[in-house]
């Protein structure tokens, strides 16, 4: 069918990797081999990346074989301009993880490695496929090692965080399979996404598919009264699940929304728009007053992420081009922004050994590289015109002045709260007199650290000053998928 | 009844023969005093069940919808009673496997182990094969009998007698209320044939009490015989106190057998009577997943929780019948083979960490694995998610497929029910992967609980991994992984097998 | 005139049966099982089954319950049975027997069909039809049947036969896994798993779960 299966080499090519590190003999060699693999997965992504036609709607790079034919279940794969996009984001934070945890795990080297690459493979598998059956069981099939990731190689307290976070997220995900089910019989028993989408679904079949939809992808985002384990599993999960957790996991509920309410649940998801943009407001405003709150660097991230993953459905929900290329370049932002302010938290918790902030102060004398990077991340997180995050949150304000008025005013008040805890922290931190915790070894970024950094650097001034070409990536698309929801919906 | 009438018969019945005949020429072997007597005993049984399996597939339908019947319309071959066979064959067989090592642990080598095992196999086998009430109760009986001997099979320690004696008074007492069932119906109906009784149902009066009576009487007596909860008191205490190869058997071949007879009689001669049965199914469905899956939570002895985790896959599985429909029925059976896998995988792993009856079995029994025996840490924790349902595992496409039947029948708040218990039963699945990966070895293990840094460590007493052994982990291992990722094949063995079970 | 009689003979069976039961001693159980077996026999004539009553005189109480009044003797386990099996929750039990009880007798009053179920056959089969019923219609369970005698003799061998090699240490050399496992070697704390009269209910084996002696725990 296609000349080439790039895309199941994408996928596949960590899991291969996983396979084979049991016989790779020492933990050096075992880094080595992971990063190799993740860095061969990244050339991978890129070119699909570049080879991908923005010009086109449609999905490419399309892979289809039967798996269970006696319940219309198939392997089916491939790619639109929005899930390029976090195929190639999701190989970028992983080598990049594989690099955050380089001296950071010291124990279990080799089963951290296999996890990772699990992961890897499994997210990338989600983003690809377009099969409802093949996206739920990889969906899933991610608790698994990032159960293990935070319940392992985590903090103290990581046996809870770990518990909560699998246990949040099953429930959840359980729910989104019967969800899948009612869908399945509603819509003559295929798991094919696309003929899936663009039926027509009696309201009460779509309203209650949509319900469950939610609560899995409200578990995932998180959205506001579903977001304890998110604090839990951050603060206890070592750098590398951090960064994958806030940079890709967080993304999979967004992208679930995209991918399955809109276009498949239109009248529903115009029906709930109020509830979620309301519950996209609360998550904006009280994520951020409880970021102001806290005095642990990783909760304070944390929370931020909440408010800022509610500008996500918030633009979501606006049904409008603006409102929606703004959430998914929010996604994007937030990968590579959250993903980066969790890579140095890693790395001065690797230092100090402390995640508490007014033990800090000064960093920016101590290690000038080090507080310069941060200090662009952090901008960037605020939204600092020039910065990646200043083009998504100001197309997703502007989506929800377009439709909902008091939304956007919320939203606005919480980019506001956003700057006082960014800079408050940016302050503690970075500025002031030099204080460190006890015990501190302080250096400055090394070349493995600066590896890390530069990448994510690129992307946070590139997007801002030039996002032109993500947009175009992503306007087909778009376009295609605000058809779907208002020429049937409203 | 003719010559040819009684050739055909014991032609049908001759993988039950061959069974039979194997135990006996086992109880002879066990009479010989040699050194090698218990591997020459594990070779025959083995032996035996391949003999048995290649004749039940020669004898095997075709095209699969043909349904023989045989002594006097007592015994039929059908693809149903095909399948289930097969899958009998299988978990004796791992049982057999896994059993030499834990007899000699607890030095209660002896030979008419095996041959109650084969025993019970026969019995098993005449419950699927039966198609009237009468053989299917005496073919339970045969079953039981054997399993309340081997459950005391360790008679110096107590526990072991205790459960025995527990099994014997409530299985009889169970056997008692199926029986009186059973009369009542062939009062009614004046046949215990389940054919008879199809075509005799049809027209009966739902409202009849003496009907209801029969009914709830026949199927308590085998909710009794899977242990669905209000019924299910005996099953931790007697999983706990048997032999950890005759708990596994307990809890997956026996299990097996008792489907397929409920399968048998409530979804293909007493569909009729659905009415009376399915509302009640449903509640009794609930409370077993519910109750299997909360108490679990609280238990400290790894048996104990197995128990408690099978009682809510019968919960799970009971749904199956709820669905009614013929995708309810393959989704049993095919969740019947895939827990077939994983449940012994487990059990085989307990029975690897086994040290001594008296220590009993620990969940901390589990700590440490992942440091001292990666690979069988890496198993035990696939055959855990699987039993959790989690994908790509086998156990996650067994619930899947229930699920799909359950929903295709218009119970979805059933499915939704169901799936949040199973979220519930997820969590004392990671709780023991918790402790294989997480915890430090137990310092009891006699040595130091070092950071071990590869598969080298010797965090405990190292576990050697006998051939039988290893067969058996392979077994249950690939089943389980194969099943998830490729679950088309196991899938259409079942859905075969369900297309003549119904209306027979 | 028969109805009176199976009232009478039911009656006396079930309280029998209840006897068997409750007494305190063995042999009195013994002796009210054998009351409640003349009983049944006697159904069984009234039923026109008196084939079935003649096997039942011979069998049940001619063979089995003599061999098991000769057990109960020799080994007297008077004193043994006295400790009741299950000590508490009695009244529990009782209650939900009553209710189960009322609600079937209700059940079975309400039916139309009980009266039916009653009528004995038109005359009494002989011995010749019983057989080839027997041996023709139920071949199968009672071949089945003969094999259910075989394990449940083979099963009684294994629980009475004296284990002797249960502490014999020559044997242990016999199987090297035995070795490996530090703490396996018979110490004291091994005696009382050999005492011959550790019954199920003593509860004396070392308690590791929580609760081991009798009774159901959840």
């Amino acid at each position: 069918m296609t000349p080439f299966p790039i895309l199941s080499l994408v996928i596949f090519l960590p899991a291969l990797a996983a396979l084979m590190l049991p016989l790779v003999r020492d933990d050096r060699a075992i880094r080595w081999f992971t990063l190799t693999a993740l860095l061969l997965d990244f050339a991978l992504a890129s070119g699909l990346l570049l080879a991908f036609d923005s010009e086109s709607a449609a999905m490419q790079f399309r892979e289809s074989y039967d798996w269970v034919p006696a319940l219309g279940i198939g392997y089916k794969l491939g790619v639109d301009g929005i899930s390029v996009l976090f195929v190639f984001l999701t190989a970028l934070l992983g080598w990049i993880s594989v690099l955050a945890s380089w001296s950071a795990i010291q124990t279990r080297v080799r089963e951290f490695m296999i996890s990772l690459l699990a992961i890897q493979s499994l997210m990338i598998g989600v983003f690809c496929a377009l099969d409802l059956f093949l996206f739920y069981v990889l969906w899933e099939a991610m608790l698994v090692p990032m159960y293990l990731i935070i319940g392992i190689w985590g903090g103290d307290n990581r046996i809870y965080a770990a518990f909560k976070f699998f246990l949040y997220t099953l429930a959840g995900s359980l729910l989104f399979l019967i969800g899948i089910l009612v869908l399945y019989f509603a819509g003559g028993r295929t798991f094919d996404m696309l003929a899936l989408m663009g039926q027509p679904y009696a309201f009460p079949t779509q309203a209650w598919v949509f319900v469950a939809f939610l609560i899995a992808f409200a578990v995932k985002v998180p959205m506001v009264p579903l977001h304890t384990w998110l604090p839990d599993a951050h603060v206890q999960a070592p750098t590398a699940g951090s960064i994958i957790l806030a940079g890709v996991l967080l993304k999979m509920g967004a992208y679930g929304f995209l991918r399955f309410s809109l276009p498949m649940l239109p009248d529903a998801s115009v029906y709930f728009a109020p509830l979620m943009i309301a519950l996209s407001a609360l998550a904006i405003v009280y994520g951020g007053l409880l970021a102001l709150a806290q005095s642990d660097i990783k909760k304070l991230i944390a929370y931020s992420s909440v408010s800022h993953m509610g500008f996500i459905t918030l633009g979501l929900f606006t049904f409008n081009m603006n409102g929606l290329s703004g959430a998914v370049i929010q996604m994007f932002n937030h990968g590579i922004t959250t993903g980066a302010l969790f890579l140095f938290v890693g790395l001065i918790y690797e230092r100090t050994h402390s995640r508490d902030i007014p033990a800090y102060g000064g960093l920016i004398k101590v290690v000038p590289l080090f507080g310069i990077a941060m200090a662009a991340f952090l901008l960037s997180s605020m939204a600092l015109p020039g910065t990646n995050g200043f083009v998504g949150e100001l197309l997703v304000i502007a989506g929800a002045f377009g439709s909902t008025g008091w939304a956007a005013g919320a939203a606005v008040v919480g980019a506001l709260i956003g700057a006082a805890y960014l800079l408050g922290l940016y302050r503690q931190m970075l500025l002031g007199e030099v204080r460190l915790p006890e015990g501190a070894k302080m250096w400055d970024l090394n070349a493995r650290e600066i590896a890390c950094a530069v990448p994510l650097l690129v992307f946070v001034f590139w997007l801002g000053l030039y996002p032109k070409p993500v947009l175009t990536l992503l306007r087909a698309t778009l376009e295609q998928l605000l058809a779907q929801v208002i020429g049937t919906g409203a | 009844m003719d010559t040819d009438l009684i050739a055909a018969s014991v032609r049908a019945s001759s993988p039950e023969i061959i069974v039979i005949i194997g135990a006996c020429a086992a109880l002879m072997l066990s009479l010989w005093p040699h050194q090698d007597q218990q591997k020459y005993l594990t070779w025959l049984s083995l032996i035996t069940i391949l003999l048995a399996s290649a004749q039940t597939l020669q004898l095997s339908p075709r095209p699969v919808n043909i349904v023989e019947t045989t002594y006097s319309g007592m015994f039929v071959v059908d693809a149903f009673a095909t399948y289930f066979k097969m899958l009998l064959y299988l978990g004796t067989a791992l049982t057999i496997l896994m059993s030499g090592k834990f007899l000699q642990t607890e030095e209660a080598v002896k030979g008419e182990y095996y041959v109650l095992l084969l025993f019970a196999l026969a019995g098993t086998m005449i419950m699927v094969s039966g198609a009237d009430l009468l053989i299917i109760y005496i073919g339970l009986e045969l079953q039981a009998l054997s399993i309340y001997v081997l459950t005391g099979f360790l008679k110096t320690r107590g526990r072991s007698v205790e459960a025995a004696l527990k099994y014997v008074i409530l299985g009889a007492f169970s056997s008692g209320i199926l029986l009186y069932g059973l009369s009542l119906i062939y009062g009614l109906t004046g046949s215990t044939q389940l054919g008879v009784l199809n075509s005799a149902l049809a027209t009966a009066d739902l409202s009849e009490p003496m009907l209801i009576l029969a009914t709830v009487f026949l199927l308590v007596g085998l909710l009794f015989k899977i242990g669905a909860v209000p019924f299910h008191m005996w099953v931790p205490d007697i999983y706990e106190g048997a032999p950890t190869p005759i708990t596994a058997y307990l809890s997956v071949a026996s299990k097996t057998a008792a489907f397929a007879v409920l399968l048998r009689v409530f979804m293909g001669s007493l569909i009729g009577l659905e009415p009376l049965w399915s509302s009640g199914l449903a509640a009794i469905a609930v409370a077993t997943m519910a109750l299997g899956s909360l108490v679990a939570l609280v238990q400290d002895n790894i048996k104990r929780l197995l128990a408690y985790s099978s009682i809510s896959h019968v919960g799970f599985l009971l749904l199956g019948i709820i669905a009614g429909t013929t995708s309810g029925m393959s989704a049993i059976l095919l969740y019947l083979l895939i827990y077939t896998f994983m449940t012994l995988g487990l059990f085989a792993i307990v029975i690897l960490l086994h040290r001594d009856v008296r220590a009993g079995e620990p969940l901390t029994l589990f700590s440490g694995l992942a440091q001292s025996h990666a690979g069988l840490a890496f198993m035990a924790m696939i055959f855990l998610f699987s039993l959790a349902g989690i994908p790509p595992t086998g156990g996650f496409f067994a619930k899947f497929y229930v699920l799909v039947a359950l929903i295709d029948a218009g119970h979805v708040t059933l499915a939704v029910i169901a799936v949040l218990l199973s979220a519930v039963a997820a969590w004392f699945y990671l709780r023991l992967i918790m402790l294989i990966y997480i915890q430090p070895a137990e310092p009891t293990t006699g040595s130091t609980a070092a950071p071990a840094t590869g598969p080298t460590g010797h965090a405990r007493a190292a576990i050697l991994l006998s051939a039988p052994m290893r067969l058996v982990l392979l077994f249950s291992f690939s089943g389980t992984v194969l099943s998830g990722i490729f679950p088309a094949w196991f899938l259409a063995m079942a859905r075969q097998a369900s297309l003549s079970g119904l209306g027979n | 005139m028969e109805r009176e009689f199976f009232l009478l003979l039911a009656t006396v069976a079930t309280g029998s049966g209840f006897l068997v039961v409750v007494a305190k001693d063995p042999i009195h159980s013994a002796l009210a099982l054998v009351a409640c077996f003349v009983q049944i026999a006697a159904l069984f004539i009234l039923l026109g089954a008196p084939f079935l009553a003649v096997i039942q005189i011979f069998v049940y109480v001619g063979a089995v319950m003599v061999l098991f009044l000769f057990v109960i003797m020799m080994l007297n386990v008077r004193q043994e049975a006295l400790t009741r099996f299950i000590p508490s929750g009695a009244i529990a039990a009782f209650v939900v027997t009553l209710v189960l009880a009322v609600e079937m007798g209700l059940l079975l009053s309400w039916s139309s069909d009980l009266h039916q179920l009653m009528a004995p056959a038109a005359e009494p089969p002989s011995v010749n039809a019983l057989s080839l019923a027997l041996f023709q219609d139920y071949l199968l369970p009672f071949e089945v049947a003969s094999v259910i005698l075989l394990v449940a003799l083979v099963g009684a061998v294994i629980l009475a036969r004296d284990d002797e090699k249960a502490d014999a240490s020559p044997r242990r050399a016999l199987h090297p896994a035995q070795g490996r496992v530090p703490g396996r070697v018979a110490t004291p704390d091994t005696m009382p798993d050999i005492l011959p009269d550790n019954g199920p209910d003593t509860g004396r084996e070392p308690d590791n779960g929580p609760g081991t002696s009798g009774g159901m725990r959840r």
